[in-house]
């Protein structure tokens, strides 16, 4: 079992509450990430699982055995843990070469050496570092470091591994690879994965759930579908992906998920059914509405009836980007690359899909 | 320009080159024969002076290893552990640094000597005396206590600045801590512990202070002091012998350093990354206020005590008198500043000296380290290495080099004037500028002058405008590192000096050699007051200000 929880855990450095209040299960097996700006608490967090941060309160479950707790006064030094961790830096030890890098772990459990070598040469093979064996961290580029990093995590066969923006010292091409191949090793060795990032594309790719966090609070979890889709509120929505977002007046009540609201910022006023996935907490008559910008259709043949004008066009490879004004709001929308407006053009458009979200 | 940096070359090579160079021809170079070994031999042939080799070569070996011990250990605790105080603690243990050796070895026979307050408290409790400094392991335990601080500061900053999770690294793969330690952090600092060892290494065998009061008095001669009694001789067969030692005592401290360089070039990894975090401190638990009682018994030994016996010893009367309030007077001091003429003249010697020598360094250094900086070429690489090659030559050896230019031999002769004295100084301490300085001149970017160049000032103007003002800082941090060394120096004045240019370091010595312990601590004791002083202001002024 490689589950892990978090139960009010509480973390103070000196005066500064970094993470607060924080519970969160993490499934056997499964690919979390933790997303969020700079400062937000994600390493703070990795490390208090890893055991190198004490929580001020609170506990921490690894397969269900406390490995910290505060009431009782109970502490898993890191070594007892069963974790493996890729830090941001890889820390490959400069003064042994690859294979004893990757044989350290093994050496330390008083593996015979016969199967020492059976083991770090299988999972050279899985990194990918066969040849280098006998080569010295500094002759090594900056990707073949952080596989040796991934091997000497991966040696013991933990059942958990943690890992802080491995991917971010590499190139944009070796790091879009490497996505994938650590997904696969994930999926091959059956793994729990714990992974910090501030980089939402990486978040989407590989995760199967993203904890989004922001000033060391957790905002919302959810697979990367729904975190897209039902964002749960404005700062989230704002994180992820490109939003448009937009006052509404309530205009029915809620009913199924739904509501029917008026975006009277956008010319004609035109009412629509948004949806509501997450229950609201609603003061008043007003609810902020997100847009996607692609769920903006422009044209009178997609049915569009809301005026508006263009205002700005940049192509972007694959799409086109469009940012059109409707009653002095912007709006962002993407269309495909072949729908192509002038600046300044009167348009139609339509609003295929929008979600209420909490300020 | 061309001619400048010549005319800076040739002095440079006058300065510095000249003497050692004659110092190795003389050394192989007898009246009958242009070369010859003879002069080797015939030293040699002396079982005290084969004794002296082997003592400094002993003496520097183990003083290397013990301090090397002492200096790791206490960087480790300091930098690591979660012992209270630790910041307060790192100053006091750097203080050793700044006391002159010599009057560190003051304190030091004040406590252990034949009638040392230790001993004499001891001796009256259990019979015997604790232990006796004037032994070969005296030597090495005084020694030890002034050289360490080189090996505590690169192991302490070495392992501040370790990428802390190298060693998380270990801990999350199964290592328990001093596994961790063992395996991981010790190979890492290894190569700064060896640089500290080998630098201390060649410190050990160059001090002369130490060795000369508290090795000579058991008969321990080293290299050092045998240099010196053959120097006292005046005798033609006595410089002699004294150049055969000195050029072995070069090559031995020089060694040192060489295979230091070596090493050094040859490591191949830092242990240093850009974005990383300081380590945590080791939980020491149980064993805390068993640490911390012995770092604190350490500090009191090696910090305190040596000069809480230097202050006893000057407020005495007279020496063994009954320790009561009426044995006690301030008039040594008196006496040290108002009364005796060759204490009076001994500072007044030594602040001269001291600020001559720092602005000459510091006018030549700052120039050499500019045309080095700036020009490339063979005769700047020479320059350069000249010019710091004295820091690897001991003090005593550079002495008699100046001697064999500067008394007559080439029709100048400064032999018994303070310029003897003053060049030496010169030449010794020329690297402290030309490092700080060429450090600066590295941080302006050639572009800097060319914008003043383009506007239209003449390069001299252009010097006086931009060049020297961003200079300032450097300039008058390599004048002060060169001032407080030279107002307290012994080891090549007491080969230098004449009737009338006694130095502070030389007059201690010689109150200290006649047994006039109560002056000679006195005037130690003021010597100490003023190196505090100073390295506050200098601490205050320059550091503290580009702070800010
Ligand atoms: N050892 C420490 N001492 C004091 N404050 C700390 C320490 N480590 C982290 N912090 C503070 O805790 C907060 C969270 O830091 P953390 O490193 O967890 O952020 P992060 O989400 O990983 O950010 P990034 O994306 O920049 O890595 C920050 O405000 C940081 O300044
Ligand atoms: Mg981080």
């Amino acid at each position: 079992m490689a589950c892990i929880r978090l139960e009010n855990v509480e973390k103070y450095f000196g005066s500064n509450h970094v993470i607060k209040n924080l519970s969160l299960d993490i499934r056997d097996g499964e690919f979390i990430t933790f997303l969020g700006p700079s400062g937000c608490g994600k390493t703070t967090t990795l490390r208090m699982i890893a055991g190198f941060e004490n929580p001020t309160s609170g506990e921490i479950f690894i397969g269900n055995k406390p490995v910290f707790s505060h009431k009782k006064g109970l502490n898993t030094p890191p070594e007892d843990r069963n974790i493996g961790m890729v830090f941001q830096n890889y820390a490959v030890w400069p003064h042994m070469n690859v294979f004893n890098n990757i044989a350290y772990p093994l050496k330390i459990r008083k593996i015979p050496k016969d199967e020492i070598k059976r083991k770090v040469d299988r999972i050279i093979e899985i990194v990918k570092l066969k040849g280098l064996e006998r080569r010295y961290p500094y002759q090594l580029s900056g990707g073949q470091q952080q596989r040796v990093a991934f091997a000497r995590a991966l040696v013991y066969s933990p059942s958990i591994l943690l890992l802080d923006e491995p991917l971010s010292n590499l190139d944009a091409k070796l790091r879009e690879e490497m996505r994938f191949e650590i997904k696969d090793i994930q999926k091959k060795l059956g793994i729990t994965v714990v992974y910090v990032t501030h980089d939402q594309a990486e978040a989407m790719v590989m995760s199967d759930r993203i904890v989004v966090m922001k000033d060391g609070v957790i905002q919302q979890i959810g697979d990367p579908l729904e975190i897209y889709n039902h964002p749960k509120n404005r700062f989230v929505a704002d994180f992820i992906g490109i939003s448009n977002f937009l006052k509404g007046k309530i205009v029915g009540d809620e009913a199924g998920g739904k509501m029917r609201v008026k975006l009277y910022e956008l010319e004609d006023a035109p009412e629509m059914e948004v949806d509501v996935p997450h229950p609201l907490k609603l003061k008043d008559k007003e609810v902020t509405v997100v847009v996607r910008p692609e769920d903006i259709l422009i044209g009178a043949e997609t049915g569009g009836r809301i005026g508006g004008k263009i205002f700005k066009r940049t192509f972007l490879g694959g799409i086109m980007n469009y940012i059109i004004v409707s009653k002095e709001t912007k709006l962002r929308v993407e269309a495909p690359k072949h729908q192509i407006l002038e600046e300044g053009d009167r348009i139609k458009f339509v609003i295929k899909r929008a979600v209420v979200v909490e300020d | 320009m061309k001619i400048l940096s010549l005319v800076l070359f040739i002095i440079i090579f006058i300065l510095i080159g000249a003497p050692l160079i004659l110092l190795l021809m003389d050394s192989f170079h007898t009246e009958d024969s242009f070369f010859t070994l003879k002069n080797y031999t015939d030293t040699f042939s002396r079982r005290s002076n084969i004794r002296s080799a082997v003592n400094t070569l002993n003496l520097a070996v183990l003083t290397a290893l013990f301090s090397t011990l002492v200096g790791s250990v206490l960087a480790w605790i300091i930098a690591r552990t979660d012992i209270p105080g630790k910041s307060l603690l790192k100053t006091l243990v750097m203080v050793p640094y700044m006391i002159p050796p010599f009057i560190g070895a003051m304190g030091w026979m004040f406590l252990f000597g034949r009638a040392g307050y230790i001993n004499k408290i001891w001796e009256h409790l259990f019979g015997h005396r604790l232990f006796n400094i004037h032994s070969f392991a005296g030597l090495v335990l005084v020694l030890s206590m002034y050289v360490y601080p080189p090996v505590f500061i690169t192991v302490y900053t070495a392992l501040v600045n370790m990428d802390a999770s190298l060693e998380e690294a270990g801990r999350i793969c199964g290592a328990r801590l001093f596994r961790v330690m063992r395996s991981i952090s010790l190979p890492l600092v290894l190569p700064s512990i060896m640089s500290g060892t080998l630098l201390v290494f060649a410190m050990s065998a160059s001090n002369f202070g130490i060795p000369a009061i508290i090795g000579m008095p058991a008969r321990i001669h080293v290299l050092t002091t045998r240099i010196m009694s053959y120097m006292a001789t005046g005798t033609e067969r006595g410089l002699s012998r004294a150049i055969s030692l000195s050029v072995i005592l070069i090559a031995i401290a020089l060694g040192g350093l060489m295979l230091n360089n070596y090493l050094v070039s040859k490591s191949k990894f830092t242990i240093i990354s850009g974005k990383s975090t300081r380590p945590a401190d080791i939980k020491l638990g149980k064993f805390k206020p068993l640490v911390a009682v012995f770092v604190w018994i350490f500090v009191v030994f090696a910090v305190f005590l040596p000069m809480f016996s230097l202050a006893l010893t000057s407020l005495w009367k007279a020496w063994g008198l009954p320790f009561k309030l009426s044995s006690f007077t301030l008039r040594n001091y008196y006496k040290v500043l108002f009364v005796d003429s060759d204490t009076k003249i001994a500072l007044k010697n030594s602040f001269i000296f001291a600020i001559i020598s720092a602005t000459f360094v510091t006018i030549l250094g700052s120039l050499v380290a500019y045309f080095t900086v700036r020009w490339k070429g063979n005769l700047s690489r020479t320059m350069d290495m000249l010019a710091t090659l004295p820091q690897a030559i001991p003090g005593t050896a550079l002495a008699v080099a100046m001697i064999l230019v500067w008394s007559g031999r080439f029709g100048l002769n400064l032999y018994n004037t303070m310029w003897i004295i003053i060049v030496a100084y010169t030449a010794r301490y020329l690297f402290f500028a030309v490092r700080t300085v060429a450090g600066a001149v590295k941080q302006i970017h050639v572009s800097l002058e060319e914008a003043g160049r383009s506007v239209g000032s003449k390069p001299l103007k252009v010097l006086k405008d931009i060049t020297i003002p961003i200079l300032k800082p450097a300039l008058i941090s390599s004048w002060a590192l060169v001032f407080m060394p030279t107002f307290r120096e012994l080891t090549i004045s007491i080969l230098l000096y004449g009737p009338t240019t006694k130095t502070i370091g030389v007059t201690i010595y010689g109150l200290q050699e006649g047994g006039e312990y109560q002056m000679a601590s006195a005037f130690a004791t003021i010597v100490l007051l003023i190196a505090f002083v100073l390295q506050f202001v200098v601490n205050r002024c320059l550091f503290g200000r580009r702070q800010s």
